[in-house]
């Protein structure tokens, strides 16, 4: 253990991140010793997912210190087993006991089967999947049913909580004996909305094509399958009412056995509510008392990457992750009705992003930006020709658009050219997001 | 003058940004003020061929492609007629594939394709991935194609068809005999995803030049400010060649 905390601190010196180094080596001394830091902890929750799992832990973890709760969390973002390892390092004294009592921690989704050989969690929350770094995992079909055979293999007293309106998830959990806790939208005034990163869903069952009487966004919605008996469970908890006012706080009601519980939050887009209702329904499931999830989602202050804001020079800009269309959708929605924008968007293509940038053509571009709405846009990364050719096509007057491939040029330049008090707004795909904080830091300096 | 742009199972075959190449025709035709109707064909939909200009058929993952695959054996007669008679014709990954004589699966199994191309697939053991650079003639002059590609199947060419262009940088059909995609009357075939059309506007626009003269007899295209898409097409190059 000793050996390795100080790698620990010796890769931070060396200016590595330490986010994953010390867990490579500690995977290789000894494979069991998860196992015994999962003893000393009362709750482990894991987050599994393409979209929302970081935030979703994230106000997890909020929740749980709100009700008491000393909490290890794997928050840099590094959620492959190395990653969670470094994790439970850093948590751990030098004499091997654990500072902690409770874990969250945020896994990637095709890491999943492989961590869940280590440690077994007392309850898992798998947000959706999406469409995501295809090259990297193969394709959507093939994460799923490696996911479903290890479902299989965990114990009866794991808790299992799913999101409802997403197909893929539930078809997982549709033959497993197990009980499962499923959270979902019951909005009425919802409307369907179809976006072109729609991906048609097939029953896993018997083939037929699912059909939806309602679609809150990309896939997710009210579904049932044609033919057999596969079709939307009915949540147990679940979303009401969203009230958005215009002093950017929303609350929202969510239901659970008949009783409502209103909650105030902070965070706005659509993607996050479903987060929020994620986070709520893992709290409540392990006895979480109620004043204490409203508490951690009120306060809690979005992971940077996730529309964050900072203040550089007197300019302000905001950073928010765009790693596939769904997720670069929501995110443009949300900055749908800024006139007059200021934009740099970052991409990309290492092995981490995905090393194929085709996805960039099923984002919406034409439905969220407006051509009069935009003051410029500079396109930055090894893909920024890609990007600025993506919004030229999508009706962007090329007179807008500025290229300028070295990321800590381009927000030099960008944020040059804003007035005081203005705001650009920072789109980085993942590796761009590692770099364009590393540029940050140095500005803060 | 107009073009009809068929679009084959935009819900089913969606994967790897395809449909940025109907984005690329429809942009084209629209800056030279040529008119076009974007047709979308899904699952037993009746179509009559006849009546497209540039077809469109792209890749899917395995489920997505038996269900496309059941639903082209049934039109085989008429799109086999329609590119005979000269119809433009892009498949790309999947699509392409499905368009040749069989599939042979990693079992020998042989799943028989629509025989329109005269190419055939083999299962690999082996992803055949990344950026791919291609060397081809367009109306006479060497030119060069980029794009990604991922696929396993590997595909091999017979004698009615000529390839696309010779691999410079990546894989192509096979990863074996350098050749890159298929060629037979109008209609292409090719694993280039990107899109291809948006960083290869030579492409786009003899696609377009080849409907417009079967359609209205000899046409010549106002040249477009390709800028954008010439640098992008280089930084393609420039990144993956010659490394």
């Amino acid at each position: 253990m000793a050996l390795s905390k100080s790698i620990g601190y010796l890769s931070r010196k060396l200016g590595h991140g330490g986010s994953s180094f010390p867990g490579l080596i500690i995977n290789k001394l000894d494979q069991n010793f998860l196992d015994y830091f999962h003893n000393q902890l009362k709750h482990v929750i894991m987050v599994t997912g393409t979209n929302g799992k970081t935030t979703t832990s994230g106000i997890i973890s909020n929740i749980l210190k709100s009700a008491g709760f000393k909490v290890l969390a794997n928050d840099e973002g590094a959620n492959l087993i190395s990653g969670i390892t470094t994790a439970f390092i850093n948590a751990s004294t030098i004499d091997g006991e654990i500072d902690a009592d409770a874990a969250v921690l945020e896994v990637d989704e095709a890491s999943l089967p492989h961590v869940l050989k280590y440690i077994k969690p007392d309850l898992l929350l798998i947000t959706n999947f999406f469409r995501d770094q295809l090259d990297r995992y193969g394709e959507l079909d093939k994460i799923v049913n490696t996911i479903k055979d290890a479902l299989s293999t965990l114990s009866k007293n794991t808790k299992l909580v799913l999101n409802a309106d997403d197909p893929f998830v539930t078809s997982m959990a549709f033959e497993l004996q197990k009980k499962v806790t499923y959270y979902g939208l019951e909005c009425e005034f919802l409307e369907s909305d179809m976006a072109p990163s729609f991906e048609q869903k097939y029953c896993s069952f018997c083939g037929s094509k699912i059909e939806y009487q309602k679609i809150y966004f990309a896939h997710l919605g009210k579904y049932y399958c044609r033919t057999c008996r596969f079709k939307r469970p009915k949540p147990q908890i679940s979303i009401k009412n969203i009230e958005e006012s215009c002093s950017g706080e929303t609350i929202i009601t969510i239901q659970k056995e008949n009783k409502n519980i209103e909650i105030k939050a902070t965070l706005p887009g659509f993607y996050n509510y479903y987060n929020i209702l994620a986070a709520t329904s893992a709290c409540l499931e392990i006895g979480i008392p109620i004043e204490s999830i409203m508490k951690g989602v009120a306060n809690f202050k979005p992971k940077e990457g996730r529309m964050q804001k900072l203040t550089i020079n007197g300019r302000e800009i905001t950073v928010s992750l765009v790693k596939n269309p769904a997720g670069f959708d929501a995110v443009l929605s949300s900055l749908k009705n800024i006139n007059n924008k200021k934009m740099l968007i970052i991409i990309n293509d290492n092995y981490a992003d995905g090393r194929d940038v085709s996805w960039l053509w099923d984002v919406d571009f034409e439905r969220y930006l407006k051509n009069e709405h935009i003051n410029f846009i500079i396109t930055s990364g090894l893909r920024a020709y890609d990007m600025a050719l993506r919004l030229k096509y999508a009706g962007i007057d090329q007179k807008k658009i500025r290229i300028i491939p070295e990321i800590n040029k381009a927000l030099q330049s960008g944020l040059s050219i804003i007035p005081e008090n203005d705001i650009l707004h920072i789109l980085p795909n993942y590796t761009s997001f590692l770099e364009l904080k590393g540029i940050l830091k140095k500005y803060s300096k | 003058m107009k073009l009809t742009i068929g679009h084959m199972y935009p819900d089913l075959l969606n994967l790897y940004g395809d449909r940025g190449n109907i984005l690329t025709l429809a942009y084209r035709l629209q800056a030279r003020n040529i008119g076009y109707e974007i047709k979308e064909i899904k699952v037993g939909q009746k179509i009559n061929f006849d009546d497209i200009d540039i077809l469109f058929l792209g890749g899917g993952s395995d489920r997505e492609q038996k269900i496309v695959a059941e639903d082209l054996s049934k039109r085989r007669e008429s799109l086999y007629k329609a590119v005979e008679d000269g119809m433009v014709l892009l498949s790309i990954c999947g699509g392409y594939q499905l368009l040749g004589k069989y599939y042979k699966t990693g079992t020998g199994e042989i799943i028989p394709g629509l025989g329109i191309l005269d190419i055939w697939t083999e299962a690999g053991n082996k992803r055949l991935i990344g950026n791919i650079i291609v060397e081809t003639e367009i109306k006479n002059k060497k030119t060069t194609l980029v794009g990604f590609e991922n696929h396993s199947g590997k595909t091999y060419l017979g004698r009615n068809v000529k390839p696309l262009g010779r691999v410079l940088s990546g894989n192509g059909n096979n990863g074996e005999d350098r050749l890159e995609g298929a060629v037979y009357k109008n209609a292409y075939g090719t694993y280039l995803h990107g899109p291809i059309l948006p960083k290869n506007p030579l492409f786009s626009d003899l696609l377009i030049e080849k409907a417009l003269k079967r359609k209205y007899g000899e046409t010549s295209l106002k040249p477009l400010e390709d800028e954008l898409e010439n640098m992008a097409h280089m930084s393609i190059i420039k990144r993956f060649l010659n490394r």
